[in-house]
């Protein structure tokens, strides 16, 4: 059940809010949390219903794992639970992988896998790795099953983050205040869910035909069509990923819960480093709190700074997918992380125009990488940049009309103006904010309403 | 204002008001005949061809007309209306496949049979299968109700109406018939070279069938049958030097197609000697295959003597 399908938004959602908040009132809390829990299986369940299995298996054997790790602080345990995590992330995501990989270097080869991915593994495994080092470092307070499993299961977050962590979200599920109806909440939270969904309805829907037709003839392209695919694949990705987000911050504040913010308009960055600090902000938090500190963060000279920053990201890479593009994506982040650490003891000053514009940039070039389906499209996208395509002069019709002009203008501007948190922060019952929300909520019937494609990139990874 | 109940109950009844005003009114202007309107006056195509002509197969379509044609765009452009008495609907859509055509026509089917549907046999139309847009969708009924292939089609009627943009959108480029007049847009201006050019093409004409394709049409005329509809199929006249260039394989691909559609159908090749007269003169063309105004007439004059329709 995608967030932008009228079944979600027409039926689960206000029957879910509805009994919880009713049962909340009416009797103990804990059948509230409950039904929030078997709603948000069902929630689950609506893609592939085995895979339920999946995450409740993996909930109750963190759950006991966690209380063990706390009390007894065994460092074996963290690691056989760590272990086991990634196995089954392993074998559900990587498995064919591997087996392609072996297969290149063997004469007969291994039959793949062909394992269906269940949604949000990537996500749920290591909110649950957090907690269990978080467990046994013994920063994790008391704390119930029922709430550890919303943590895990709470749907707005549950297939494609934020990635939520449990110091953030388990002492709100157990807060008493957070049991009543509170109007404010509900408002500013359907306000971000309808600009969450007018940036992926509207916008990042209407840049995915282009993106598309660019990728599915990558060595056909001229110059300028090559460059416009790029780049409208980097506003997709933000509109489809951070209208998610919105989405799921907004659902989040109906039920009174607050998740964090995940993207903080990340192309105004003037550097990698300030631009990791804006995008998939949830991610990059995790990735230096249990992967990059754990390494060793800075604290062992400059050289195996560097190399901390590129192990990081090769595992952030290799965490959006299975295959080669996503670890060469990955290493270019790393390398240019370290490169921007080294650059940065010159001191030397880059006007901040030129800083956004190389970084915006670099990261454009890289998400040709992450986009394309194999090592040869985005080598065969890269060369149409340059001009230096197989089959130049080749006619290939990137867009059919220009009726969605004004929508690419739109999301040109907004990317570089305020972003939804900073929209959301000045919220106020004033007519001004009456009329954006009548509008979002007009806009976003008549295009729920229409046959566009609604696929959530991030689902993927 | 200063609470969030009075903010909630202002501006989100608000929005559920000016939704159910603008369902209303889309419903009175009832675009596509889908809601009351029974297109006795005759409803046109303002926008896209596919979406349009899937929502008039609704209801417009057999409630007013005897007699559908079907194909890809090489007879879409035929002005059926030129024989407005014998209520001839042109279901042909541009760069249509099966899959398309079907879905269409069974649309038209649904509600009532038709005495006769003609099909426009080309190789294009089984060269493959699925549907190449999502522009013929089930979500598009609902559509009609307000969405945004709605309001381009209002926008697209105005622009039309109003004569704004001549070049891309003119006029008259479709009638209530269910012609696209796509002939100026289209039209080379040396029609010899065109084919000449196109000789060049060793694919120029791909007279593969595709499997499913021909399933998919197999079942379409299996239906057509079933309901006691008579077809006629006429294999679309090839200008003389392209069928010439390519007649081994299109004879090939007649004999299969022959085959599928059975005795009982009236099949007209406008290809074969007695048509020469015809495929030899290029005024009945404006490219490399679609025909002029005067082709178009000849063409469908032959097919409803000799169909007798």
């Amino acid at each position: 059940m995608l967030f932008s399908s009228p079944e979600f938004i027409f039926l689960f959602l206000p029957t879910t809010l509805f009994v919880y908040f009713f049962l909340s009132r009416q009797s103990n809390f804990i059948y509230a949390k409950i039904w929030l829990l078997f709603a948000s299986l069902f929630f689950y369940a609506y893609w592939h219903p085995a895979n339920v299995l999946i995450i409740i298996l993996s909930a109750l054997f963190n759950f006991y794992a966690s209380r063990l790790l706390y009390k007894s602080k065994s460092k074996v345990l963290l690691v056989a639970g760590i272990i086991i995590n990634l196995g089954v992330l392993g074998y559900y995501k990587y498995a064919d992988f591997f087996l392609e990989n072996i297969n290149a270097l063997v004469d007969e080869p291994f039959p793949l896998l062909h394992i269906a991915l269940p949604l949000g593994i990537s996500f749920f495994t290591f909110q649950q790795i957090a907690f269990l080092v978080d467990a046994f470092s013994r920063k994790v307070q008391n704390f119930s099953f029922a709430d550890y499993c919303l943590f895990v299961t709470f749907f707005p977050q549950l297939i494609a983050g934020p990635i939520v962590h449990h110091s953030e979200m388990m002492p709100q599920f157990s807060n008493p205040i957070n049991q009543k109806v509170n109007l404010n909440n509900i408002t500013l939270g359907l306000f971000v869910f309808n600009m969450g969904l007018a940036k992926k309805l509207i916008i990042a829907d209407s840049l995915s035909n282009v993106v598309a037709q660019g990728y599915n003839h990558a060595d056909k392209l001229s110059v300028m069509q090559a460059w416009v695919t790029s780049i409208f694949y980097s506003m997709q990705l933000y509109f489809d990923f951070s209208g998610y987000s919105d989405m799921a911050i907004g659902l989040g504040l109906l039920f009174n819960i607050h998740i964090p913010i995940n993207f903080n308009s990340p192309y105004k960055a003037e550097n990698i480093q300030e631009f990791w600090r804006r995008w998939h902000i949830t991610l990059s938090t995790f990735l230096r709190d249990y992967v990059y500190i754990p390494m060793g963060g800075s604290k062992h000279g400059e050289w195996k700074t560097y190399r901390n920053l590129i192990y990081t990201f090769l595992i952030g890479g290799i965490w959006h997918g299975a295959g080669w593009t996503f670890i060469i994506w990955g290493g270019l982040h790393g390398l240019a992380l370290a490169w921007h650490r080294f650059f940065s003891k010159f001191k030397v000053q880059v006007p901040k125009f030129g800083a956004v514009v190389i970084t915006f940039l670099f990261v454009n070039i890289t998400w040709v990488f992450f986009r394309a389906d194999g090592w040869q499209t985005a080598i065969n996208l890269l060369l149409s940049m340059i001009g230096l395509n197989k089959s130049i002069g080749t006619s290939v019709v990137l867009m059919n009309d220009f009726y969605s002009l004004p929508i690419w203008i739109a999301a040109v501007i907004l990317l570089f103006g305020k972003n939804t948190n900073q929209i959301a922060r000045n919220f106020n019952f004033n007519n001004s904010y009456g009329w954006k929300l009548m509008a979002l909520i007009i806009l976003n019937l008549i295009y729920l309403n229409s046959t566009i494609s609604q696929e959530f990139l991030y689902f993927d990874f | 204002m200063n609470t969030a109940s009075k903010f909630l109950k202002l501006y989100g009844l608000g929005a559920i008001f000016i939704t159910m005003i603008l369902i209303v009114l889309n419903v009175a202007i009832d675009f596509y005949g889908l809601f009351w309107r029974d297109g006795k006056s005759g409803i046109s195509i303002y926008s896209d061809e596919r979406t349009s002509k899937y929502l008039l197969a609704h209801r417009y379509v057999p409630n007013n007309f005897n007699v559908y044609l079907l194909g890809p765009s090489l007879s879409a452009n035929i002005n059926t209306k030129e024989f407005a008495a014998e209520r001839i609907y042109n279901l042909s859509m541009m760069g249509a496949n099966i899959t398309e055509q079907y879905a269409v026509l069974a649309k038209a089917l649904e509600s009532k049979t038709p005495s006769k549907v003609i099909i426009c046999l080309h190789p294009y139309l089984t060269a493959d299968h699925g549907m190449k847009t999502g522009m013929i969708n089930k979500k598009e009924y609902w559509g009609a109700v307000g969405s945004i292939s709605l309001y381009k089609a209002y926008a697209l009627g105005l622009v039309r109406k109003f004569n704004v943009l001549p070049d891309k959108y003119p006029q008259n480029q479709f009638n209530d018939f269910g012609y696209n007049n796509y002939n100026d847009l289209l039209r080379s201006t040396d029609v010899k070279a065109r084919i000449e050019s196109e000789l060049q093409k060793p694919d120029a004409i791909n007279a593969n069938i595709n499997l499913q394709a021909l399933k998919e049409f197999d079942i379409m005329i299996t239906d057509l049958k079933s309901r006691g509809v008579q077809i006629i199929g006429y294999f679309h006249p090839l200008p003389y030097p392209i069928f010439k260039t390519f007649e081994s394989d299109l004879i090939k691909y007649q004999v299969t197609i022959r085959e599928h559609l059975g005795a009982d159908v009236v099949l007209l090749d406008f290809n074969n000697s007695e048509y020469q007269f015809f495929t030899k003169d290029f005024s009945n063309y404006i490219d490399h295959g679609h025909l002029s105004e005067k082709g178009q007439k000849f063409i469908l004059t032959e097919i409803i003597s000799k169909a007798g329709i």
